[in-house]
């Protein structure tokens, strides 16, 4: 079953085209050209709310304000005319995000995506992503069943990048935060570390190079 | 000149001529009581005596009265320690026949006045005159006859003209003969001041700086608080009305403070009503802009979609396209953010802001563009948010124009990476670097001495990318940030802010 999406929107063509937009994206959504109260009955069946501010009939920030009373509805506020006091307010008032128009239609759905991505799976200290496996609280690595041997370092690297799948960390925190300051050296060793790694990880290209920055652990979604 | 001093110098002038007449009128009164005095006692004397003296030899009495080394001693009323009138000197000639007999001394002489002890009576002279005003004596001033008339009854005085410094007191006698007139003539030159005695100064000095004192509190308290009131209506928004009790000077003040005030209040809120007016049909405009163009920026990448899926490798006119409306939005979200530099708004907000929430929709803005260039843009941030207090919407448009210009000047296969970083604690620093072209030092030193001139910037970077890191220079100077521009160790530029955070929570 797809994601379900409420969209609060009065402009025709823009409304028009932000429900195409997130369509083509895999997703199902409800267009409301005017706003209105919200009940517990009607936000059901949504996984969030993308809602413009100023609106006929109900104004946007009322509808936010309302809501927050009794739901926890993800919402993402839309707006062309935003000055800081709106945006301080609308996040006081519970806003998740905030788009100013105008924006790309990628960026919208990238960042419908980033509120709708559920939090890493991570039960009882293990983060599974696809066929990797990562038991924290045992240093245990296993790539589709099979265990994979990794030094303290190797592991350390690879837990630490898989705690934060899919964002790029810097070098300069892998050196920091992970290698042990007293035996291991700077960036140089983490690169060592890291084409270590790799190997041992098999063909999939695990952990990307970000240029500029470090390294992440890529994950599909 | 403080108030208070002021009023005491005041008080000086005022207080000094006062006593000096007091002085004055002292003096005076003391001389009418010493002439009153001077006519008792010799009046007093003749009778007792010296009248048989002056008649037996006319030509050459002349005594001396009152106090001090003189042969007559202290006068008669003077006792206690003092010699008698009557212990002193050679009895008196014998009678002859003119006039009618002296009365006979007696040694209960004294008048009936009394006078204070250690009083200094008037130091006299005397000369006998007859009716006629002649006197036998050689040494007695000659007077004029017109001088009877001044005293024409039996024991009347009369001051006479004398040479300055003396006084001359003409007494008729109650008799006449060769003295029926006597003459007093004292020095009027005294060796003291002539200041009024103390008791008499202290009251009247007393009661004038008490008065001050008294009536100077209250104006003082409320020029106090008038001031008071000035200065916090200074501060205040809105009309004032300043205390202005009372129908004085202080109170009319106050009421031209309250109307300069308030004539420069209404002057204020009008000037204050265009610009939000103003500033309305701005942010109006903008959001009229804004909509249709998401709307064109949304038919751009659904016209780029469709082209791939068709089968065209790329598109140039497409992109440039987006490119232009990717570039019309940002040149509009800065002209509003110039405006609101330039108006001086002091308002800047100061609101906790998550440094990684903003880095990420300031990279998110350009990835589209920046995917249509084949730049790869991405963005690294620490695990745990860095907070920094200040204006979302500046500092989100400060950062995005470095972004911006990272992607625009890069070329096909560049790379542009935006790293968020704590330094310390308290400290983050926020770098975007490229492996595009660069700047030239001379050009990095260029956007960096300048203040924030939208004109010049303008004029100087057509493209209108010189705006973008004008104002970037001009939000982080707001913010206490500071930005610097290097070259980045792949060659192209790189672009750092650094600022104060929130403390890390661990």
């Amino acid at each position: 079953m797809s994601t379900h999406i409420l969209l609060i929107e009065d402009d025709e063509k823009l409304g028009s085209q932000i429900a195409g937009h997130l369509r083509n994206a895999g997703m199902e959504v409800t267009w409301w050209r005017e706003g209105k109260m919200l009940t517990r009955e009607i936000i059901a069946p949504y996984a969030l709310l993308i809602l413009d501010l100023m609106l006929p009939g109900t104004y946007g920030m009322d509808i936010l304000k309302a809501l927050r009373t009794w739901s926890d509805l993800p919402v993402l506020i839309l707006s062309a005319r935003m000055d800081t006091s709106d945006k301080v307010r609308a996040l006081k008032l519970g806003a998740d995000d905030y788009l100013t128009k105008p924006f790309w239609p990628e960026e919208l759905v990238e960042r419908v995506r980033a509120r709708l991505r559920r939090p890493l799976l991570q039960r009882e200290g293990r983060i599974e992503l696809d066929e990797l496996v990562i038991d924290l609280q045992a240093h245990d690595v296993k790539l589709s069943g099979a265990r994979v041997d990794l030094t303290p370092a190797e592991f350390g690297l690879l837990a630490a990048l898989a705690k934060r799948a899919g964002e790029a960390v810097t070098r300069r925190w892998l050196v920091e935060n992970v290698l042990d300051p007293e035996r291991e050296g700077g960036e140089r060793t983490l690169d060592v570390h890291v084409s270590r790694l790799r190997k041992k990880l098999g063909p999939r290209p695990w952990i990307e190079t970000v240029w500029g920055i470090g390294y992440r652990l890529g994950v599909s979604r | 000149m403080k108030l208070r001093l002021r009023m005491a110098v005041t008080t000086l002038a005022v207080a000094l001529p006062l006593l000096v007449t007091l002085a004055w009128l002292n003096e005076r009164w003391h001389r009418r009581e010493s002439r009153d005095q001077v006519v008792v006692e010799l009046l007093t004397r003749m009778v007792q005596g010296e009248r048989a003296r002056c008649e037996a030899d006319p030509a050459h009495w002349s005594e001396q009265l009152g106090p001090g080394p003189h042969p007559m001693g202290p006068p008669p009323f003077m006792r206690g320690d003092h010699q008698r009138f009557e212990d002193r000197g050679p009895p008196p000639p014998p009678f002859d026949d003119h006039g009618p007999p002296p009365p006979p001394f007696d040694d209960h002489g004294p008048p009936p006045f009394e006078h204070g002890p250690g009083h200094q009576g008037p130091h006299a002279r005397l000369f006998a005159y007859d009716v006629q005003l002649h006197s036998q004596n050689a040494e007695a001033p000659v007077l004029p006859e017109s001088a009877r008339n001044a005293a024409p009854n039996d024991g009347s005085s009369a001051m006479l003209d004398a040479p300055s410094g003396r006084e001359r007191l003409l007494v008729k006698m109650p008799w006449s003969g060769p003295c029926a007139y006597v003459l007093a003539e004292h020095d009027t030159r005294r060796g003291e001041l002539p200041l009024p005695p103390p008791e008499m100064l202290l009251a009247p000095v007393f009661a004038v700086l008490l008065g001050l004192f008294i009536s100077m509190g209250p104006p003082v308290r409320r020029l106090r608080r008038l001031t008071r009131e000035v200065h916090d209506a200074a501060q205040a928004k809105g009309r004032v009305a300043l205390s202005s009790d009372g129908g004085d000077e202080i109170a009319e003040l106050a009421r031209a403070f309250s109307d300069a005030h308030n004539a420069l209040q209404t002057e204020k809120e009008l000037q204050e009503q265009r610009e939000v007016a103003l500033r309305n049909f701005l942010a109006n405009t903008t959001h009229d802009v804004m909509v249709p163009l998401t709307a064109l920026q949304g038919h751009l990448s659904q016209l780029l979609v469709q082209m791939r899926a068709a089968g065209a490798s790329k598109s140039d006119e497409v992109t440039a396209a987006a490119d232009e409306a990717h570039y019309i939005a940002s040149l509009v979200h800065n002209l509003n953010i110039a405006a609101k530099l330039e108006s001086g708004a002091p308002d800047l907000h100061r609101e906790p802001v998550d440094l990684n929430e903003l880095l990420t929709r300031a990279v998110g803005r350009h990835k589209t563009i920046a995917q249509q260039h084949e730049v790869t843009l991405e963005r690294a941030v620490p695990p745990a948010s860095v907070v920094a207090l200040g204006d979302v919407t500046l500092l989100e448009q400060a950062v995005s124009n470095v972004v911006a210009n990272a992607v625009h000047y890069n070329k096909a296969g560049g790379h542009v990476a935006a790293v968020l970083e704590r330094l310390s604690p308290e400290r983050f620093s926020l770098k975007v670097i490229d492996d595009g072209p660069g700047l030239d030092d001379a050009e990095r030193a260029r956007i960096l001495e300048r203040g924030f001139r939208s004109d010049a910037a303008r004029s100087r970077f057509p493209s209108g990318q010189g705006l973008g890191l004008s104002i970037t220079h001009e939000v982080a100077d707001r913010h206490g940030w500071t930005l610097e521009l290097r070259r980045s160790e792949f060659g192209g530029l790189e672009v750092e802010l650094q600022g104060p955070c929130e403390p890390a929570k661990q």
